[in-house]
Parts: C-alpha cells; sequence; structure tokens
C-alpha cells in the first residue's frame, strides 16, 4: 500500500518559496484551507507531476510546464521548478525528485526545459529502467484516476453507463486494473503460450519414437493447422480492429457535421421531389396543349346547338308551309297532285276548313332545302365538351409551378444553411460508413468461421494428447507432464478471471453501497447501490426499484462511493487526494460526505476552500479522525505559503 | 360575286397578340391558338365582316382540314358568301378579344372557356 | 526486482486461484500457482521477465515432483 508522508514543492503554480506538507502516520484525513486561485489545485497536480511528469489543466488538457512556473520568480528571470515526494509503499521508505529547469536564459516553451527523476528506495537511488518499473508497479498512471481527483473527473463516471463508448471501456479497464484484474488475465495469456509451446515440444519428442510415432505425428500436424487458424484469427482481428477505428473516426466525422448531414439529406430530397414536380409538370403542360387544341369545339357547342335547333325549327316550318301550299292547291284544283286523285264533297270541305283564311298560294320553292341544308352543315360538326377535364389540368400545373417555387425557395435556404459543410465528402463518407459497417461484419464472421475451425482442431489435439498420455514412455513423462501441468494452469487462471470478478463485483457493491447509505440524505428511501458488468452503478429504492434519473449531487454520491469501494477491494491501495469535492453537495450531503471519507481509505487529503466547509464545521464532524489542517495563505496575488494550522 | 380568299392571315398586331399567346404555353401551336379565338368569336356573336391588312399565315386547306369550319360558318353566317374571308376575320378579332381579357384579368384557358 | 509479498494485498486473488484449483485440478502444485500470480504482480509491463519467472517456477514445480 502506498502512504504519502511528506510533499515539498518549490516554484511550482503559487509556491514561489518551498513549501512543505507533512501527512501524519496515522489514518484520517489531513485537510487543506485555501480560497480559489491559492493554490489547491496545484498541490493535487504536484503529486501527479512527481509520479508521472505532467500536469492536467481543466477538461483534463495536459499543460505546458513552461506555464507551471511560479509568475513572480518567472517576472524577475527565475523559471523552472521543483517536486519532491516522500512516501512509503510496501513497508520501504522512497523519495521521489522530479525537476524542471530551463536550458536557456528566457525560456518560451517546453523545448527550453529539461526535466531530471530521481527515486530513493531506502538509502539507494534507482536506475532509470528499474525507477520507471518501480514507479508503474507502485502508482500506474492508468488507475490515477482513482487517487487523485478533483469535482471535474468525477464528471467521467457518467461515461461507464455508455457501453461502447471510448471513455467508458477506458475507464472499465481502468477498474478492472486497479482491482487486479489483469494479473489473472496476463497468467492465463502466458502460461496458454507456455502450454502451447510444451504441447509442440511433446508433441515432437513422441513423432521420433517409435512407439508413439503415428500419434506424435498427427498431434504435430493437428497442432500447425490449429496455429494456421489462429494466426488467421489474429490477422482477421488486427484487421477488425483497423476497421473499427476506421468506424470511429467516420463516426465522429459523422456526428461532427451531423446538422450538415440532416440538412443535405433533406436538399437532395427536395432536389430529387423538384425534379418529379419538373417532369410531371412537363407531362401535364402536354395534357393541356393537347386538350386545349380540340378546346375550339368546346367553345361552339352551345353555339352550333342553338343554331342547331334554330334550323331545325325553320326546317319545320318550312314543311308545315309546304304542307299547307299543297292542301290549298289540291283544293284549288279540285286535284291532289300528290296522290293523283280527285277531291269533291266532304273531303273538299274538311280540307278547305283545314285552310287558314290566307292560306299560301303556291307551294315554296328552295326555302326547304335551306334550312336542311343549315342543318346538314350544322350535323357536320364533332361536338366536344372538354372543359372540365381543362380546368383539372390548369389547376394541377398550377400546383406544380408552385410547388417547384416553393421547393427552389427551400433548396437555397438549405444550400446557405450548407455554405460551411463539405457536401461531397459527407456524402463519401456516409458511403464510406456503409462500406465499413459491411467490412466489419464480413471480418467477423470469418472470425467466428476460423474460431469454430480452430476449436475442432482443438478438439482433436486433445483427443491425441489423451492417447499420447496413457502410451507414452517413462522418458516421455517429463515432457508431457510439464504440458499437462501448463494446460491445467491456462485453465485455472481462465476460470479464476470471470470468478475474481464476479466476486468482485459483489464486493464493490457491497462495499459501495455501505458507504451510499453512509453519504446520501435518504436513508429510509434508498437501500442501496446495484453494480452492472461495467461497474455502473444504480441506486436502488426499498422497493426495489432502481432510481431512473439522476441530479449531479446524486451522480457525485454515487461517483465518491465507487471510488471508496475500489479502494477497500483493490490489491492496489494507497491515498485518496481530493480537490473540492463537494461542489454540486448541500450541506447536509457535504457533512455525511466528511464523516465517511475516512471509510475510503486510510489516508485521505481533502483540498477545500472555508465557504465549502468551515474548519469549525470539519473538526466537528472528523473528530481525532483529523490528522492534521494546512491553510494556504496569501503573499500576493502570484504567491502562496502554506503553514500548518495549530 | 366577291371571290373568296385562299388563306387566314394576321395583321402584325393579331401577329404579336399570337406570339403573346403562343408564349403562355397553353397550346401546342399557332393554329391551335388561332381556333381557339376564332370559336371565341363565333360565340361572342362577332357580326360578319372582314379584316384587312393582313399576311398569310395558314393555307385555308390546311387551317380547316376537315372542312368542318367552313360548313359551320355556312350556318352560322348564312349571308355569307366568302366562309375563308369570315375565317379570317374571325379568327382576327377572336385574338383581339382574347388578349384583351387575359391582359385585364388574371385567369386561366378553363376561366376564358367559362 | 526482490519487493516484499504482499500477501494481504493479493490475498483474494489468490484465494480465487486456489479455490479454482481446488475444483478443476486439485493435483496441480498451489505453490507454482501463487509463483504465477506473484510474477505477474511484480511484472506489469514486462512480458519476456513474467515468462521468465513462471518457467523458473515450472522447473521448481516439476523438480518437486521428482520430474527433470
Amino acid at each position: 500500500m502506498l502512504r504519502l508522508k511528506r510533499l515539498e514543492v518549490e516554484g511550482f503554480g503559487p509556491f514561489a518559496e518551498p513549501q512543505v506538507l507533512e501527512f501524519r502516520d496515522a489514518a484520517g484525513v489531513t485537510v487543506v484551507y485555501g480560497e480559489n486561485m491559492r493554490g489547491k489545485t496545484s498541490l493535487l497536480n504536484a503529486i501527479r507531476y512527481a509520479f508521472f511528469g505532467t500536469v492536467l489543466g481543466r477538461g483534463s488538457r495536459v499543460r505546458r510546464l513552461h506555464t507551471i512556473s511560479n509568475r513572480d520568480l518567472a517576472s524577475e528571470g527565475q523559471f523552472g521548478f521543483s517536486v519532491s515526494l516522500t512516501f512509503d509503499y510496501d513497508g520501504q521508505e522512497y523519495e521521489l525528485v522530479r525537476e524542471c529547469k530551463p536550458t536557456v536564459k528566457a525560456p518560451s516553451n517546453d523545448e527550453d526545459y529539461a526535466q531530471t527523476v530521481m527515486l530513493r528506495r531506502g538509502t539507494s537511488t534507482l536506475g532509470p529502467q528499474e525507477r520507471e518499473r518501480a514507479l508503474q508497479q507502485i502508482f500506474p498512471k492508468e488507475v490515477s484516476r482513482f487517487f487523485l481527483f478533483d469535482g471535474e473527473l468525477l464528471q467521467e463516471y457518467e461515461e461507464l453507463l455508455i457501453n461502447e463508448s471510448e471513455a467508458g471501456h477506458r475507464i472499465s479497464e481502468a477498474i478492472e486494473r486497479i482491482l487486479g484484474v489483469p494479473i489473472l488475465k496476463r497468467g492465463r495469456t502466458h502460461l496458454t503460450q507456455l502450454s502451447e509451446e510444451a504441447d509442440k515440444h511433446a508433441a515432437k519428442e513422441a513423432s521420433k519414437r517409435q512407439e508413439t510415432q503415428a500419434i506424435g505425428t498427427a498431434l504435430q500436424q493437428a497442432t500447425e493447422q490449429k496455429e494456421a487458424h489462429q494466426k488467421e484469427i489474429a490477422r482477421l482481428q488486427t484487421q477488425l480492429q483497423e476497421l473499427n477505428a476506421q468506424r470511429t473516426e467516420v463516426e465522429q466525422y459523422l456526428q461532427s457535421v451531423q446538422k450538415y448531414a440532416s440538412i443535405l439529406h433533406e436538399r437532395d430530397e427536395a432536389g430529387a421531389r423538384l425534379e418529379e414536380a419538373a417532369k410531371d409538370e412537363r407531362l401535364c403542360r402536354g395534357d393541356l396543349q393537347k386538350a386545349m387544341g380540340e378546346a375550339w369545339r368546346s367553345l361552339l357547342r352551345e353555339p352550333v346547338r342553338a343554331a342547331r335547333s334554330a334550323a331545325q325549327a325553320d326546317a319545320q316550318k318550312e314543311l308545315d308551309a309546304f304542307l299547307l301550299s299543297l292542301r290549298a292547291k289540291a283544293v284549288a284544283d279540285g286535284h291532289c297532285g300528290t296522290c293523283d286523285q280527285d277531291v269533291r264533297g266532304a273531303i273538299l270541305d274538311r280540307l278547305k276548313a283545314s285552310l287558314p283564311e290566307q292560306a299560301p298560294a303556291t307551294a315554296p320553292s328552295g326555302r326547304v332545302s335551306a334550312a336542311m341544308s343549315r342543318l346538314a352543315d350544322l350535323n357536320k360538326f364533332t361536338e366536344a365538351d372538354n372543359t372540365g377535364e381543362i380546368r383539372l389540368l390548369w389547376k394541377r400545373l398550377r400546383d406544380l409551378e408552385l410547388e417547384q417555387v416553393t421547393l427552389k425557395d427551400r433548396i437555397s435556404d438549405l444550400n446557405a444553411a450548407l455554405a460551411d459543410s463539405d457536401p461531397e465528402t459527407l456524402r463519401r463518407s456516409k458511403a464510406s460508413y456503409a462500406e465499413v459497417l459491411e467490412k466489419i461484419s464480413v471480418v467477423k464472421r470469418a472470425i467466428e468461421d476460423e474460431g469454430k475451425k480452430a476449436e475442432e482442431k482443438d478438439q482433436n489435439i486433445q483427443r491425441l494428447k489423451k492417447k499420447l498420455d496413457s502410451s507414452g514412455t517413462s522418458d516421455l513423462r517429463a515432457t508431457q507432464l510439464r504440458a499437462k501441468m501448463l494446460r491445467d494452469a491456462s485453465e485455472v487462471f481462465g476460470a479464476a478471471v470471470d470468478r475474481y470478478k464476479a466476486n468482485l463485483r459483489a464486493r464493490v457493491e457491497e462495499t459501495s453501497s455501505k458507504l451510499f447509505l453512509s453519504m446520501t440524505t435518504e436513508k429510509q428511501d434508498f437501500s442501496g447501490l446495484t453494480i452492472n458488468e461495467n461497474y455502473g452503478l444504480t441506486i436502488r429504492h426499498r422497493d426495489g426499484r432502481a432510481e431512473e434519473a439522476r441530479s449531479a449531487g446524486a451522480e457525485h454520491v454515487v461517483a465518491l462511493a465507487l471510488m471508496g469501494a475500489l479502494q477497500n477491494n483493490a490489491p492496489l491501495r494507497g491515498p485518496i487526494v481530493m480537490d473540492s469535492p463537494f461542489g454540486r453537495l448541500d450541506e447536509s450531503h457535504t457533512a455525511n460526505v466528511i464523516h465517511t471519507l475516512p471509510q475510503m481509505a486510510e489516508q485521505v487529503v481533502l483540498l477545500v476552500y472555508e465557504a465549502e466547509v468551515g474548519k469549525a464545521k470539519m473538526r466537528d464532524v472528523l473528530k481525532d479522525r483529523l490528522v492534521r489542517e494546512y491553510q494556504l495563505e496569501r503573499v500576493s496575488a502570484r504567491r502562496t505559503n502554506v503553514r500548518e494550522v495549530k | 360575286m366577291e371571290r373568296d380568299r385562299e388563306s387566314v392571315g394576321l395583321t402584325p398586331e393579331t401577329q404579336a397578340i399570337l406570339a403573346e399567346l403562343e408564349e403562355r404555353g397553353w397550346f401546342l401551336e399557332g393554329q391551335d391558338v388561332a381556333r381557339f379565338c376564332m370559336a371565341y368569336a363565333i360565340r361572342a356573336k362577332v357580326p360578319e365582316g372582314a379584316t384587312g391588312g393582313t399576311e398569310t399565315r395558314w393555307a385555308a386547306g390546311n387551317f380547316d382540314k376537315t372542312g368542318e369550319i367552313r360548313a359551320l360558318l355556312a350556318a352560322m353566317y348564312p349571308g355569307c358568301t366568302t366562309p375563308v374571308r369570315m375565317m379570317e376575320h374571325l379568327v382576327n378579332e377572336g385574338l383581339r378579344m382574347v388578349a384583351g381579357r387575359l391582359r385585364s384579368e388574371a385567369i386561366g384557358p378553363a376561366e376564358i372557356m367559362d | 526486482m526482490g519487493s516484499k509479498m504482499r500477501t494481504t494485498d493479493l490475498k483474494d486473488l489468490l484465494k480465487t486461484v486456489d479455490q479454482l484449483r481446488a475444483e478443476l485440478h486439485p493435483d496441480l502444485d498451489a505453490k507454482f500457482l501463487e509463483a504465477v500470480v506473484r510474477a505477474e504482480e511484480e511484472n506489469p509491463e514486462d512480458d519476456a521477465e513474467a515468462v521468465h519467472v513462471i518457467q523458473a517456477a515450472l522447473k521448481t514445480a516439476l523438480t518437486a515432483k521428482g520430474v527433470a
């Protein structure tokens, strides 16, 4: 376990003069009070710098080392800084000193500095390689987030809940790292590697001996074939990794231009619709023109009908007059010219009576044929009425014209919105995204197929090994035993990974629930936390339901509970250094968190400003678990001193 | 008896009107415009007459392929002895009337026919 | 490296490994498995060194069984 003993900083951030913090050798909390800009984050960064040689700024971005030198000293031409950290690890005392000194008189960037590192263990100074190995073992960078954190870093915890996110995956891996899972995974990998080599050796030896030659040779062949499949799987997995990286790159690009993608889609759709509307307009216009070619008939329909009626009436009149004249002539002549009969007596009287007073004298000539001839001419006209059709076509044409105008306006607006984008690249990216997804699918299937083939070969290999084990001679036994031991050990480690992870998750869930219940103010409503496969935690109500919507404050408390649970269950243990962790918490939660701190780790260093939690409150809540207090005192805007509060 | 014409012509004014109407895109060709306007004039009961100063545009046999129009004019204008001249007059009058309407009202082909 | 064995810290890990040894291969040498755990813990970034230590532990285990 790692335990801090002494921190000395000089020229680092606001600490112009050498400043020292001594950490007592007792379990509990060391509190450092300081207003904003006094150097609380600088102290956290000093520890980070000592171990890793880097300093983080806002948004976890790496800061340029040139900007770390104290500004006051820099204005006097003095650049550079140093951090010295003394700590205990595994019963040994270490001293780690890291310095950053300028190599030129007026440095302006990081290239103008040289860094030196020294790690002393006991009385001996470690060489560079040994030093780096030791530091990697004592305090691996990938897990530093669980020991050194501020409010901003706590927000990263939310990434855990997004399964497929790159950040969530990294944090999940970091948690497994701190819990020791890689020890088992690496053990499994190395034992498998060694067992395969041993098996190959055993097969080779067996093939040299007469009594086991056949099995030995078959085993060698099967092993070679299995290796070929495994090699292919490895190649495909590399390919899959590359494709996934490509996919991520395209996804990130598409996400960044998402708004453009949807605008482009809308514009393309509008363009297609415009083309369609133009085509429909051309067809409709053609139909209208055809209809208008015959429209003159529709215009003349009523006039012609009226003329026809008039002609018919005229023709009828003329026929009637003609018939009357024939009757008058028959009366006058006493003889009917039509039936060639004499007209006498009663028939003559009847005919006389039917004539009007002024009977026509003679038969009309030619006039019957005029009206009839008009009728005949009018009947040559082919009637039609396509007014209704023309009305519909005209309306449709107007609608299509309006639609096109509207679409053109819309397209113009969309083009303006796309002015800053690159539609061609966007289109190509979408196409390449589809392509890469297809390739990923193909490669995954190929990996599956190769896996099945390798599995078949492996089963064959196991059968042959069993045969060999039972038939081998005594001088083969050593080789076989070696191979068997490694195989069995690999199997044990493989099973241990899953068992250990399951046990760990259960323990982390139990510990984090306890810590959470200690920190929450809703002890009556909540029963604890539930953990998922990726170490994401959900709050559980007493009725068993999960609390879905969580406030930023609740997220904070859950993340703190996880930190504490990891500390308690990890093989890798050390101090927790927290920089202003109460930002989103109310007074009650803050008090609860402070009260719970000693349960999270043996050594806790808390960097706070007094408006968050005053000295009186801190002392009251922590009591004898408050081991030491420091105050960051303002000397000037650019200088701070560290004073122990007695 | 007065000799009839053998072609249908337009005055400079009605030629411009024809071009204007063709521009609208409602008709496939100039003859369709002319026939439409002629029918419009007949419906409006334009009296018998003649239009002077015309320049030949279409042969009568082409304009009235089926002879329907000449038969129609003979029936509706029984006193007229020069049907092609009448045809020409009605075309020119019709063009002026339709153009007048379209210039003063924002209407479409269906409304003109109402 | 020569660092002291931190039995407490690796306690749970070793316990899990030993449990599975007893379940799956009870005749497997427990000390050998413990040595593998420690080899990995002490060489988190060094594959070659970890494998070297494991091979040495294997040799010890085989010798204890009376096998060369």
